[in-house]
């Protein structure tokens, strides 16, 4: 199927998967307007920017198999967010730019720490991951009998949305100010340096890019495991397909599942609502084990 | 460029064992030496990409091309080699390199589909393109079948007229006829000087440790069997 094909596809499902969700059970205006279409834009936001955040930080750090949660940031920001609206409940209403900054807060302190003593991809998984375990645990800790919902769609407000789309332009702006040296990424970090990349500089910025859509996203649904990695892996397997190229289909791949995930969290168990971290992890595991067959048959 | 000294220790291994030398504005350096000796680490610390003791005086701009190159995405050659500016001095050498390595064939395919060898082509051809003083290419007739490795030297005879190439090779036949300079690696010293005063018998089976034959064509050029 070609690049194209595959975009209009996936584009196809998306409105129906989105007409259905602001549609379902004919509601009223107010209840369209204050609650689904809030909570369906939110949903396409959130898919984007977890994909795209996990496709930066795989490029930049050329280790194809891990996104923000594996390095404990996802947890990390989470954390953060976490114990500020313990202690300060009145910050609730501005999570989403607590979020992003404790995003690039968090991946600071890691560019100076992990990501530079640890270089090996295998290495990088497994200390992230120790880190994330920690922050999980620190943040189900500190957010026990507190009443501390989150993780769920069904909290949002239009002042997330608004907060979700100031985050994602500024974040588009430091996009477009790199993306153009992306091409660097496919070849090794010596040979751009000889051709004067200055990548520890595009490197910071992006990630930062990367860790502010993800901080943001955190504080309204926590973290989800693994869910960049896998989107971004049913594209990258081909070999075929650039980064650039890859962009395109896995972020709709985002998309699709994470508002596919709010309509099933919302109806499945109605009146009660179901995490929505939960569902898109349930419906994105069964692609890790489709990429995990295919890539044994490849090997 | 010039290199004083120059010593590189793995914990408390001596790996290179203070090895002078000049490196000259043009002509082809041919580093040689058994397997192990230092050869790779060398070309390293003088392209400054590990630490070493000692001085490196008139440090020069280079490319280093290591033995093996990997891409991490898949990207078309000619978004690769676009990566190189196009300010090369030598009007038309781009275009000659394309041509000799065959890059028009390739151009518009992605690199990860392409074979070994067709590989290489392309990274000889990205080192090759920038506009450097100094060329450290790390075994670059790996991976090349007879026909590329005619017209890789051929191509690097041309570069030795406006910059200098320094490669390692293992077959002494091209150390021989394709090099200005030879550096024969040994466990103590750097030997460097013209091939035919460089590549003699004696050095030859002291360094390698095994009997190295010297023959005579009839046009009188010297090579080499075991």
């Amino acid at each position: 199927m070609s690049k194209k094909k595959g975009q209009y596809i996936l584009s196809a499902i998306i409105i129906l998967v989105v007409i259905v969700s602001l549609g379902i059970g004919r509601p009223t205006s107010t209840i369209l307007w204050q609650l689904r279409m809030p909570r369906v834009i939110a949903a396409i936001l959130i898919g984007a920017m977890l994909a795209w955040s996990a496709l930066i930080f795989q490029t930049t750090l050329r280790a194809n198999y891990l996104d923000g949660s594996m390095l404990g940031l996802a947890n990390g920001s989470e954390f953060a967010v976490a114990t500020s609206l313990v202690l300060l409940p009145n910050l609730a209403p501005y999570r989403v730019l607590l979020g992003a900054f404790f995003g690039i807060l968090v991946v600071s302190i890691l560019r100076y720490s992990v990501l530079s003593i640890f270089k090996q991809p295998l290495l990088l998984i497994l200390v992230g991951l120790s880190l994330a375990m920690f922050f999980n645990a620190a943040t189900t800790i500190i957010t026990a009998n507190n009443g501390f919902i989150g993780k769920s769609l069904s909290t949002i407000t239009w002042i997330d949305v608004v907060s979700l789309f100031i985050i994602m332009l500024i974040g588009w702006l430091i996009w477009c100010w790199y993306s153009d040296k992306l091409t660097y990424y496919a070849i090794p970090s010596l040979q751009g340096k000889q051709l004067g990349f200055n990548e520890s500089k595009v490197s910071f910025w992006l990630q930062i890019m990367a860790a502010m859509w993800l901080g943001a996203v955190t504080a309204i649904i926590g973290t989800v495991f693994f869910v960049g990695l896998v989107w971004v892996q049913i594209f990258t397997l081909t070999k075929a397909l650039s980064l650039k190229e890859r962009l395109g289909l896995t972020t709709l791949t985002g998309i699709l599942l994470t508002v596919l995930a709010d309509l099933l969290a919302h109806w499945v168990m109605a009146p009660d609502e179901l995490p929505t971290n939960a569902v898109l992890l349930i419906i994105s595991a069964p692609l890790l084990i489709w990429i995990m067959v295919r890539w044994r048959n490849e090997i | 460029m010039k290199f004083k000294n120059i010593k590189i220790k793995q914990g408390q291994k001596v790996i290179i064992n203070e090895y002078s030398g000049t490196i000259p504005t043009t002509g082809i350096i041919s580093v040689v030496g058994p397997n192990g000796i230092g050869k790779t680490t060398l070309l390293k610390a003088l392209a400054g990409l590990i630490p070493y003791e000692g001085v490196i005086l008139d440090q020069a701009t280079l490319t280093y091309l290591p033995q093996k190159n990997r891409f991490y995405d898949a990207i078309k050659v000619d978004e690769f080699l676009g990566l190189v500016p196009t300010n090369h001095p030598q009007a038309g050498w781009r275009k000659q390199v394309f041509k000799q390595l065959d890059i028009a064939d390739l151009q518009g395919k992605n690199v990860n589909t392409l074979s070994g060898g067709q590989q290489q082509r392309v990274w000889l051809a990205f080192s090759l393109i920038q506009s450097k003083s100094i060329l450290m290419l790390d075994e670059p007739l790996t991976y090349l079948d007879l026909k590329y490795q005619q017209r890789f030297l051929s191509l690097i005879s041309t570069a030795s007229q406006f910059c200098t190439i320094i490669q390692i090779v293992h077959d002494l036949n091209i150390a021989n006829q394709y090099s200005d300079i030879v550096w024969l690696l040994t466990v103590k010293t750097l030997l460097a000087g013209t091939p035919t005063q460089v590549l003699t018998a004696t050095n030859l089976n002291i360094v390698f440790a095994t009997t190295v034959k010297i023959h005579r064509t009839s046009a009188g050029q010297r090579w080499f069997s075991v």
